[in-house]
């Protein structure tokens, strides 16, 4: 029984009628609908979690700012941002609350320097979250991110294009971003820790903070 | 007020030798061979054989069959005599380097901070043993008595004056260090050790033999230095031939090691941390390749060197073998004392720091960023990238504006009637005297309804459309 009790506890595992009552660690997203949906109430910590979109510009970012910037605020731990396709704009991040000085911008072009680097992010305790642009990512690697990400409950964001949707990936929350809107995406939640898959999620990520919520 | 002075002199015998083949005693002779073709010095295999330091290089080699030589070098066996002192430094406040192959040490004064002789002789000869050196030492009341017993095997560790004072008595007159031709002649007079000359007249002996004679008695008898006094070099300067050709990066790592073990005794000594190395491997032909390391906040641990080193190696495809290293530090930064929570053992700002160091190690100096804003206001420079390691410890201003997180590294250009327009116009102009072409562009925030993404379009003056950011 006790095996069972541990799984359902971590999420592994769940009934459909109380998969509300899994305890994930997680953290506030700052959107209320999208937290109401991810298990444990906002971004899970000690997961990889991945966002696919189809161009920059669609609140793939958006989606992440109100959380990464409280959390720059806190601690003297880097952010570490890896290969972002664009050149990141100080001032408009900086008008989210991100707290410019824990963020750590780093190229890495050969494939094996990201994994190396995404590793040591995760293992040696000297960041706080990782966000990192990447393409192509075999399994294999994945699960080695996801065990780091485990064991040092960190939170890791994999930015990837649309087309990986459709291959098995190992990421324990993966999230595909349709813009309808400039200020309003649909969601589809391909996969979550004890959940089912779901669609069309409605959330409204607005061009500017919502600075009466997040910085009141 | 009694002298309480009291010397110690270390020789190693070896230091040439063992600083060119390295300290471990190898069952092949060894010989290093002075200008004059002769042995300057041997190791213990070649001894075994009969071979002895000054010995022609050509009965020498009638003694041996399998033997490896090497030319002389004084350079070198000064810069290991310094490597020793840097070494003895930390236990032991005045040291006298006496070239060739010497130190004088003053240890009377630390007897007290020891609390005996013992305790200061552990810790000096488990500091020599350490570095692997062969050597012999002795104590005595003078620096040059010091000198001659420690030269004539007499391993005396005493701080009884009597004592120190008879182990002189038996040295033969021509191990006296005296001039030979006084030596000779002392001898030919039938006074063959020092116990004979030192019951002699000295007036007598100065009117025969001159005052040299005289000086070099009286040096034996009264308190006086040897040498010059060892002080830490301001940087860390240091080479390494290497015996072999290196070809491979990963080759270098032993090394570089031994450097990097230097490096931290110079550092314990200095009490200080190096926050970045400078490595220069020489080649035959090729221009040298340089590799610069860096440790954020610094670092004086050679294991965490050597990590930091070998992910710089690990990388690096070598134009031609490798035939020397060349290591130098010149920037060194105060130990402060760890910062952190009094209770737990957790150092965040360490820990972001190593990190910190690792990604530059593997990724370079200039793949690792950090953002700021600057007070232009035409955004393709309102941000600005700084190498991580080179960021000012001070905050930076931050400067939000409502403006997107991502921009284009090249200018694109659009067509305005795919895009609503969400916003704008807002116009960003800089006049003439800012800079030498006029800057005056009008940003509308717009949203592109068939590749549904929001961006940011800039009109220039010249009427055409550009895309100007991303909001992410």
């Amino acid at each position: 029984m006790s095996l069972l009790n541990d799984l359902t506890r971590s999420g592994r595992l769940w009934s459909a009628s109380d998969w509300r009552m899994a305890r994930i660690h997680a953290a506030p997203s700052g959107y209320a609908a999208l937290d109401a949906e991810l298990p444990g109430g906002g971004w899970p910590l000690g997961a990889v979690t991945e966002i696919l979109y189809a161009r920059p510009g669609q609140g793939e970012l958006r989606l992440l700012l109100p959380y990464l910037a409280t959390l720059s605020q806190t601690g003297q731990l880097w952010q570490a941002w890896f290969n972002p396709p664009n050149r990141p704009h100080a001032p408009g991040l900086a008008y989210w609350g991100l707290d410019l000085s824990r963020l750590l911008l780093c190229q890495a072009p050969r494939q094996d320097d990201l994994l190396w680097s995404l590793e040591r992010c995760l293992t040696t305790g000297g960041c706080q979250a990782v966000v990192a642009w990447v393409d192509r990512l075999d399994n294999a690697h994945m699960r080695r991110l996801q065990l780091a990400a485990e064991s040092n409950r960190m939170p890791v964001f994999l930015l990837r294009p649309e087309r990986w949707r459709d291959r098995a990936s190992i990421a324990a929350l993966r999230l595909q971003v349709c813009a309808e809107q400039a200020d309003r995406v649909q969601l589809h939640i391909l996969k979550r820790r004890a959940g089912w898959p779901l669609r069309n999620l409605a959330v409204t990520v607005p061009l500017q903070p919502d600075r009466v919520q997040h910085h009141g | 007020m009694a002298d309480t002075r009291l010397w110690l002199y270390i020789d190693f015998p070896r230091l040439a030798l063992q600083a060119r083949f390295g300290t471990l005693e190898s069952a092949t002779p060894q010989l290093l061979l002075n200008a004059r073709s002769g042995i300057e010095q041997c190791n213990g295999a070649a001894t075994a054989l009969g071979v002895r330091p000054g010995m022609n290089t050509a009965t020498a080699y009638c003694l041996l069959s399998d033997v490896e030589t090497a030319l002389y070098d004084a350079l070198a066996e000064q810069e290991q005599l310094q490597r020793l002192a840097l070494l003895l430094y930390q236990a032991c406040a005045d040291i006298r380097l006496c070239p060739p192959s010497g130190l004088s040490l003053e240890i009377g004064s630390m007897l007290r901070l020891y609390q005996g002789l013992d305790a200061l002789v552990g810790t000096l000869r488990e500091r020599l043993e350490r570095s692997g050196f062969h050597y012999r030492w002795a104590c005595g009341h003078t620096a040059l008595a010091a000198q001659v017993l420690a030269i004539n095997d007499q391993p005396l560790i005493s701080s009884d004056r009597q004592r120190q004072i008879s182990a002189l008595d038996p040295i033969a007159i021509d191990r006296l260090g005296l001039d030979a031709k006084d030596a000779a002649r002392l001898k030919s007079m039938g006074l063959h050790c020092y116990a004979d000359v030192r019951r002699l007249p000295r007036a007598e002996l100065g009117y025969r033999f001159g005052p040299n004679l005289l000086q070099r008695l009286s040096a034996l008898e009264t308190p006086d230095t040897l040498g010059h006094r060892f002080e830490i070099p301001p940087h860390f300067d240091e080479r390494l031939e290497l015996s072999h050709e290196a070809e491979h990066s990963a080759s270098l790592l032993f090394p570089v090691k031994r450097l990097l073990t230097n490096l931290e005794d110079y550092l314990k000594a200095r009490q200080c941390l190096a926050d970045s190395l400078y490595l220069r491997l020489s080649h035959r032909n090729q221009p040298p390749t340089r590799l610069r390391i860096q440790a954020v906040q610094g670092s004086r641990s050679a294991q965490e060197w050597l990590s930091l080193i070998n992910l710089q190696l690990d990388r690096l495809v070598l134009p031609e073998p490798v035939l020397s290293l060349h290591l130098r530090a010149r920037r060194f930064r105060t130990d402060p004392m760890p910062s952190g929570d009094l209770l737990g053992t957790a150092y965040p700002q360490a820990d972001a720091d190593r990190l910190l160091s690792l990604l530059v190690s593997r990724l370079g100096h200039h793949q690792v960023h950090t953002l700021t804003t600057t007070a232009d206001p035409r955004p393709e420079h309102a941000t600005r990238l700084t190498p991580a390691v080179d960021r000012a410890g001070r905050p930076e201003p931050s400067r939000p504006r409502f403006q997107p997180l991502l921009v284009p590294e090249t200018e694109h250009r659009v067509a305005p009637q795919q895009y609503q327009l969400l916003s704008g116009p807002e116009r960003i102009v800089m006049g003439r005297w800012a800079q030498p072409a006029p800057y005056r562009r009008d940003y509308f925030r717009a949203w592109h309804p068939q590749h549904q993404h929001a961006v940011w379009l800039a009109r220039h003056d010249d009427g055409h459309w550009s895309l100007a950011g991303f909001f992410g």
